[in-house]
């Protein structure tokens, strides 16, 4: 039983090394001492982190991509909770359409949201800037983040409510002491993807971008210009980044599934069925 | 999470069940207002606009274009010599994206919900992980390796396995796959891992328990029963594949020119808004026609989705 | 290959399984004659299962050998036993209706059609669920599911077939329907049939012989009457039936046996031992008796009503937890709350069996 699974996870190992070798490979040569992207590898130095960190317009791009992820983060998620409340605790005829609404920027891809949104500013003579690629990035991001929120709000016990209701608490306040701290991983979590995701948008960014560079934007301007270790340098802290933003929906998930792994045994829908009396002495 | 939506029955919820006695409350529903607003005005409203603009002609850079309506935009992108190849090789590199992610997804998704044990969140949180990793890093990444100059060449050279390197890895459809592979990858085997969550175990020994070998489970069991989010799956990776614009730009070959490039081109390059339009529209009416006789072949299998109880 | 089994049915011999250093099987040996049903019986985690599962192919034992019509089974992989299998949950493939979800093992043989629709037919009937073959699984109750899983498992006619606990994710009401039912089919198809329970009430009803496991072992494989009045363990004594399980003393050396229970003396008639010993009385030999008299002193401390009988908790000094007894209704019945009373049984109604300290 034990060589089941054999060829599956041979499979598996070969994927997983696919995917995170190329990565490991930009990261490693940031520190290279010369500046060939060959091995063999030649020694570590930090010289190219100074050549990146000394260019004002990468520290300019790094910084407006962080204010745009944690702008997105912040309007997507507070749009998203109140319209997955709205969709979830109405019975109008009208859910439906606003529910495709909703999720309907998933089905094209950033090219077209791109070149639409592109379209229809210049149609109202809006200038591209910084203010446009944070309005793509929300209309982007906003499906994932819905569907996260909307996902848990459905799961949410509402007999929790309805007891502080009887106990005398106004809306707001079973909002924030009942409602709120259950979902609060749920909305830690769908904050850190909303970041990500607005973090490494390119494909809608490109087409709505005015003078101002992101991240993405400067690693792609500087990528057609050469190839050279100063892209790895952008590369591995777009990496570290990212990577923090993920830890964070990771621990905020892993919380959040030890607290619904408590609910669910309680409620005995992971129990066996009590031995019978038979057992009894 | 999420995923690509392909169907209108999918999207649209259930109502929820009202315990008695509660007065429908419309109220609620003004929340999903700002939300509503705010993709109405920054994706409904382009999205049709766009579509209209593909209908008219005129100044370059911007859309005071009045001219009537006519389609002589999409006559132009018919009839441009370019297109075929345009088209044609976009689609085959959607394709081959979509064949080798499933044929390397479906394997990984197997193995991490029926074989990983313990180390099942482990290998999970890995995928996530390589997801969020940065469509540019990666195709940078692929970018440096592949060169003539790159890691594979020169440690390949260094073995003494090759005398020179090798050309094809780079600029070509080849590279492009690659890259848009390993893009895509961890969120196909996330998709496929969801799909196989609801089979549990003790289908597939009860399959084996009734005389099925490994080659019969498969047949039978296993494929019929993720097949139509295999399908998603596959028209994901179909349409994010055929529409990227960055990877063949930096990986891509000469003879390997991809419909997301031509339509940037028009738009940031030559200012004729129409018609990448025209173009884009009708990449978009391809895609449809695609989904469709998916959907179409999979209603020819007799597979259909399928209700899990437990 | 074994020559010495008997024509069909089933032999295990010296099975030890471990899952991570822990035995769960410590050596079992069983021979189960073809036709004969058998249930494996006990608590959750006592290794029933397991061997359930060694059997049906899924496992492959750390020691041991299974042989089934004679021919062993070491190293054949589940799909190629004769021996299928009725799982704890209904395991219908939702993909598939009724019909070819019974089907499947015959299709996979590839049998054909017109055969095919004969052995689904007969296999229906036998279940009796005509009729419901293009029906899916989620338009199923329970029970129905249940027996379609069981015509799916018996179409294909195996030697040995196994059942999981088929009956416990099920109603009560239903799952006693259920119980002759399955005795029903076993009769008709006359199969040999290994059933894996941990209700003994199931248990007593359904099979021709019990293995009482207990920690990876068996306490004793018997018919069930054979178990119900001459455990051979104080586990098996304590687990099939109710009973009360007794630390005694047994002195020998006398003319007449003496057991001594909570510093009394009880009469008995010959216990065959002597030295520490454990007594069984099951709740229904119990008599008791209000005031004083001869036998031992108790005070009740409650009473139900069973509609047939009433069960009495009593307290007797120097023992740690109360008695249980059965009595049938009759006029002196029931007896107050926190009344002295005295409690007897009959000589040879007490089970006497060996005990360890």
């Amino acid at each position: 039983m034990a060589r089941r699974g054999l060829a599956s996870g041979i499979v598996t190992a070969a994927a997983l090394l696919f995917l995170f070798v190329p990565l490991g490979v930009v990261v490693l040569f940031s520190f290279h001492s010369t500046g060939g992207l060959t091995l063999p590898f030649e020694g570590f130095s930090l010289r190219w982190y100074e050549d990146v960190f000394g260019d004002d317009v990468f520290l300019e791009a790094l910084t407006n991509s962080v204010i745009l992820a944690v702008a997105t983060a912040a309007i997507t998620v507070v749009l998203g909770t109140a319209a997955a409340f709205g969709i979830s605790r109405s019975t109008t005829r009208l859910r439906g359409p606003v529910h495709v609404l909703f999720l309907a920027p998933v089905l094209l891809p950033g090219l077209f949201i791109g070149a639409a949104l592109l379209s229809f500013l210049s149609r109202l003579e809006i200038e591209p800037s910084l203010a446009t690629v944070l309005i793509g990035h929300v209309v982007f991001t906003f499906p994932f983040v819905f569907l996260l929120i909307k996902t848990a709000i459905d799961r949410l016990d509402v007999s929790l409510e309805e007891v502080a209701r009887d106990l005398g608490a106004v809306p707001t306040r079973v909002f924030r002491k009942v409602t709120l701290p259950q979902i609060a991983p749920v909305l830690v979590g769908a904050a850190s993807l909303a970041f990500m995701l607005s973090f490494d948008e390119f494909l809608i960014t490109f087409f709505v971008i005015g003078t101002e560079q992101t991240l993405p934007t400067y690693i792609f301007g500087r990528l057609r210009r050469t190839v050279d270790p100063g892209i790895n340098v952008a590369s591995t802290m777009f990496l570290a980044v990212t990577m923090l933003a993920w830890l964070a929906a990771a621990i905020a998930t892993l919380r959040a599934a030890r607290t619904d792994r408590a609910t669910v045994v309680l409620n005995g829908a992971e129990s066996r069925p009590p031995i019978a009396n038979g057992a009894e002495r | 999470m999420a995923r690509a939506v392909h169907s209108a029955d999918e999207l649209i919820p259930a109502p929820p069940a009202s315990p008695p006695g509660r007065r429908r409350r419309v109220g609620p529903f003004a929340l999903t207002a700002p939300a509503a607003v705010a993709l109405l005005l920054f994706f409904a409203a382009p999205v049709a606009v766009f579509f209209v603009y593909s209908f008219l002609t005129g100044a370059v850079f911007s859309f005071t274009a009045e001219a009537p309506a006519t389609f002589s935009n999409y006559v132009d992108v018919f009839q441009a010599p370019s297109t075929p190849d345009l088209l044609g090789n976009s689609a085959i590199v959607g394709l081959l994206v979509a064949v080798f992610c499933l044929a390397i997804g479906i394997p990984v998704a197997y193995w991490i919900r029926y074989h990983a044990g313990r180390y099942q969140n482990l290998v999970l949180l890995a995928v996530i992980a390589a997801l969020f990793a940065s469509y540019l890093v990666r195709i940078y990444a692929w970018r440096s390796m592949l060169g003539t100059d790159g890691v594979i060449n020169s440690g390949l050279e260094s073995i003494g396995a090759i005398s020179e390197p090798l050309g094809f890895l780079v600029f070509s459809r080849f590279a492009v796959v690659v890259a848009i592979v390993h893009i895509l990858l961890p969120f196909v085997i996330l998709i496929l891992y969801a799909a196989f969550r609801p089979l549990e175990p003790r289908y597939l020994e009860a399959s084996e328990d009734l005389g099925a070998g490994m080659v019969n489970r498969w047949r039978r069991i296993i494929l019929p029963l993720i097949a139509v989010p295999a399908m998603s799956a596959f028209m994901l990776c179909f349409v994010l594949a055929s529409a990227d614009y960055v990877t063949p730009q930096f990986l891509g070959g000469p003879e390997s020119s991809m419909v997301g490039v031509q339509i940037q081109n028009y738009f940031k390059a030559q200012g004729d808004y129409p018609l990448g339009a025209a173009l884009a529209i009708t990449v978009l009416v391809g895609y449809l026609i695609v989904q469709a006789m998916l959907l179409l072949g999979l209603k020819l299998l007799g597979v259909r989705r399928v209700e899990w109880r437990s | 290959m074994s020559a010495a089994g008997p024509k069909g049915g089933l032999q295990v011999r010296g099975v030890k399984h471990a899952f991570d250093e822990e035995f769960v099987l410590q050596g079992i040996d069983l021979d189960v004659a073809e036709g004969e049903f058998v249930t494996f019986l006990g608590p959750s985690g006592c290794g029933k299962t397991t061997l359930l599962r060694v059997i049906a192919g899924f496992i492959e034992p750390t020691a041991g050998t299974v042989s089934i019509a004679g021919e062993e089974m070491n190293g054949v992989s589940p799909h190629r036993r004769p021996v299928n299998m009725v799982f704890q949950r209904p395991t219908l493939f939702p993909h598939l209706d009724v019909f070819e979800n019974v089907a499947f093992g015959l299709r996979v043989d590839r049998m054909a059609d017109e055969e095919l629709s004969e052995r689904v037919g007969w296999a229906l009937d036998l279940v009796r669920m005509p009729g419901y073959e293009r029906r899916r699984a989620s338009e199923l109750s329970g029970g129905q599911m249940q027996r379609v899983a069981l015509a799916r498992a018996l179409v294909k006619r195996p030697r040995v077939l196994l059942l999981d606990e088929p009956l416990s994710a099920l109603d009560l009401k239903i799952r006693v329907e259920m119980e002759a039912e399955l005795r029903r089919v076993h009769r008709e198809t006359g199969a040999t049939w290994v059933y894996v329970t941990h209700d003994q009430r199931e248990a007593l009803a359904l099979s021709d012989r019990i293995a009482v496991f207990e920690q990876g072992r068996i306490d004793q494989f018997a018919d069930p009457t054979t178990i119900y009045r001459r455990p051979a363990t104080a586990f098996a004594a304590g687990f099939v039936g109710n009973a009360n399980v007794l630390a005694c003393e047994i002195e020998g050396g006398r003319r007449k046996s003496a057991v001594r229970v909570a510093g009394a003396e009880v009469p008995l008639a010959d216990p065959g031992l002597t030295g520490p010993a454990w007594l069984v009385l099951r709740p229904e030999s119990i008599t008791v008796e209000a005031g004083g008299g001869d036998g031992l002193p108790a005070t009740v401390r409650d009473v139900a009503y069973r509609g047939t009988a009433f069960s009495y908790r009593l307290e007797v000094k120097g023992l740690d937890d109360p008695l249980k007894a059965e009595v049938v209704a009759s006029p002196e019945h029931p007896i107050a709350l926190g009344t002295a009373v005295t409690i007897g049984w009959p000589k040879d109604a007490a089970i006497v069996l060996p005990r360890e300290t």
